[in-house]
C-alpha cells in the first residue's frame, strides 16, 4: 500500500471530507460533497473495485447534490427567514403612526 | 510504477487539487468552473489509470463520468442561476478556463490513443473525449447564457412576495423592493426614515416604479368617474 | 504504511462526528452524515484490497491469471453506496417537513418540545 496514487487518493479523500464540514452553508456545502463523491470514485478505482467506483461516481456527482440543492431551495422557501422577525416592531411603529 | 501512473497522480496532485481549491472556495461562478474543470481532470486521471494498471475494463468509469460530470454541473448552473446572476464570470477567464478544459483533454487523450490499438478501445477513448469537450463546451455556454433572470418565482432573490409593511397600497415593482424593507412609504405618505418626498400622490410611486394604470391614491381608476372625493365630502359633510 | 487507509477511515469518520454534533443547520448536518457514511465505504475496501491484486472483474483477462482483491467487501460496500444514497434522500425529505412545520432548520431552536 504504499503507492503513491493510493497516497494522492487518500490525500484527497481527507481534503474534500474536511471541506465538506468546514463548509456551514448548505447552499455552499453541496460543491465539497460533489467534490468528496469524485474523490472517493478516484480512490475505489485505486483500491481497485471499479464497480464501486461506477456507483460511487453517479450517486455523488449528479445525486446527491441535486438533492442538496433542491432541499435547500424549498427549506428557504418555508421556513421563516430571520430577517423577519424585525417586520413586526416595524409594523406596529407603521401603525402607531397611522393612528396619530 | 509505470510512466502512466505517474502521469495519473501528477494530474491528481497538481490539476485536481488547486481545482478543488476552487471548488470550495470563491464566488459561485468560479466554483462552477472549478467543478467542471474537476470532473474533467477527474475523468483523464481515470483513464491514465485504467492504462496504468493494465485493465480496459476501467474506462468505463471515465466514461460513466463523462457523460454524468456535466449533467451535474448543469444542475449546479439552473438552481445557483440567481447566485451566478448576481456576480457573473468574467468571459475571458471563462473562455480562458474552457481552453485549458480543451487542451487537458487533448494532451491526455493523444497518448492514450497512440498506446491502444486501433478497434472497440480506441473507440470508446473518441466517444470520451468528444463528451469530455463536450460536456466544458455546454456548460460554459449555460454558464454565460443561463443568468437571465428568475425563472420561477421561487428563484426571485426577495423569495415569495413579501408580506409586511411593503405593500400596503403600493404598487410594488419588482426591482424596488429590496431585503429589509424599513424604506417603505406609508399610506399616508410618512416613510419612516425613508427618502421624505412629500405630496402624498408622489408616494404612491417610489422611483422605479412605472406610472400605470394603477389605482392612484383616492383608489379610483383613473378614468372612473369620481364617487369618493368631492362627492363625499358633500353629503359626507352634510349629515 | 498498510495502515494508512484505516486512518483515513477513523479520520473520516470523526470529522463527521463533529460536524454533527456542532452544526447549525440540518442540511449541513446530512451532509456531515454523508462523511460518516464514507468512512465505512474505506473501511471495508481497505480490508479487502491486497497488495498488487487487480479488480475481481474478468471481462477482460482470464480468471486466475493475475491475484485479484476481495470480492465480498467489495459488494458491501456497493450495497452499502445506494443505501447511503437512499438514507440521505429520506432525511433531506424530512428536512423539508421540519422546515414547513417548525419553520427553520436550526437544531438549536427544535430543541424545545412544541406540542
Amino acid at each position: 500500500m504504499t503507492d503513491l496514487p493510493l497516497l494522492a487518493g487518500l490525500a484527497l479523500v481527507v481534503a474534500a471530507a474536511t471541506a465538506t464540514v468546514l463548509v456551514r452553508d448548505p447552499g455552499r456545502q453541496a460543491f465539497p460533497l460533489a467534490l468528496l463523491g469524485l474523490a472517493l470514485g478516484v480512490l475505489f478505482l485505486l483500491l481497485q473495485a471499479p464497480d464501486v467506483a461506477l456507483s460511487q461516481l453517479a450517486v455523488g456527482c449528479a445525486l446527491t447534490p441535486l438533492m442538496v440543492l433542491l432541499t435547500v431551495r424549498k427549506a428557504r422557501r418555508r421556513a421563516r427567514p430571520r430577517g423577519r422577525a424585525d417586520a413586526a416592531p416595524a409594523r406596529l411603529r407603521h401603525e402607531e403612526e397611522d393612528r396619530e | 510504477m509505470n510512466g502512466w501512473l505517474a502521469a495519473a497522480t501528477a494530474l491528481l496532485v497538481c490539476g485536481v487539487g488547486p481545482a478543488a481549491y476552487g471548488v470550495v472556495t470563491g464566488p459561485v461562478h468560479r466554483r462552477i468552473a472549478a467543478q467542471n474543470l474537476t470532473t474533467t481532470l477527474v475523468s483523464l486521471v481515470l483513464l491514465l489509470l485504467a492504462q496504468g494498471y493494465a485493465r480496459p475494463a476501467y474506462v468505463d468509469t471515465a466514461l460513466l463520468l463523462a457523460v454524468l460530470g456535466p449533467a451535474g454541473t448543469l444542475v449546479y448552473v439552473r438552481l445557483l442561476a440567481p447566485d451566478v446572476a448576481e456576480r457573473p464570470p468574467r468571459p475571458r477567464r471563462l473562455r480562458a478556463l474552457t481552453l485549458t478544459n480543451y487542451v487537458a483533454v487533448a494532451a491526455v487523450t493523444l497518448p492514450l490513443c497512440a498506446a491502444a490499438g486501433p478497434g472497440r478501445s480506441l473507440a470508446k477513448l473518441l466517444v470520451i473525449a468528444v463528451l469530455l469537450g463536450l460536456g466544458s463546451h455546454v456548460t460554459a455556454r449555460a454558464m454565460t447564457a443561463g443568468p437571465g433572470g428568475p425563472a420561477d418565482d421561487e428563484t426571485s432573490p426577495d423569495g415569495p412576495a413579501p408580506d409586511g409593511p411593503v405593500t400596503g397600497g403600493r404598487v410594488t415593482g419588482g426591482a424596488s423592493t429590496d431585503g429589509p424593507v424599513t424604506g417603505a412609504p406609508a399610506d399616508d405618505g410618512r416613510t419612516p426614515g425613508g427618502p421624505v418626498t412629500d405630496g402624498p400622490v408622489d408616494d404612491r410611486r417610489a422611483p422605479g416604479d412605472p406610472v400605470t394604470d394603477g389605482p392612484t391614491y383616492d383608489g379610483q381608476p383613473p378614468g372612473a368617474p369620481l364617487t369618493n372625493g368631492p362627492a363625499a365630502g358633500g353629503p359626507g359633510a352634510g349629515r | 504504511m498498510t495502515v494508512l487507509p484505516y486512518l483515513v477511515a477513523a479520520w473520516l469518520f470523526l470529522i463527521g462526528c463533529y460536524g454533527l454534533a456542532t452544526s447549525r443547520d440540518l442540511i449541513h448536518a446530512v451532509g456531515c452524515l454523508a462523511v460518516c457514511q464514507s468512512s465505512t465505504y474505506v473501511l471495508l475496501l481497505a480490508v479487502g484490497y491486497r497488495d498488487g491484486g487487480t479488480a475481481p472483474v474478468f471481462s477482460d483477462i482470464a480468471p486466475g491469471s493475475r491475484p485479484v482483491v476481495d470480492p465480498v467487501v467489495q459488494a458491501m460496500v456497493l450495497t452499502d453506496v445506494v443505501i447511503g444514497a437512499t438514507v440521505t434522500a429520506l432525511l433531506l425529505a424530512l428536512v423539508v417537513q421540519i422546515a414547513k412545520r417548525h419553520g427553520t432548520v436550526d437544531p438549536d431552536e427544535l430543541s424545545e418540545l412544541r406540542g
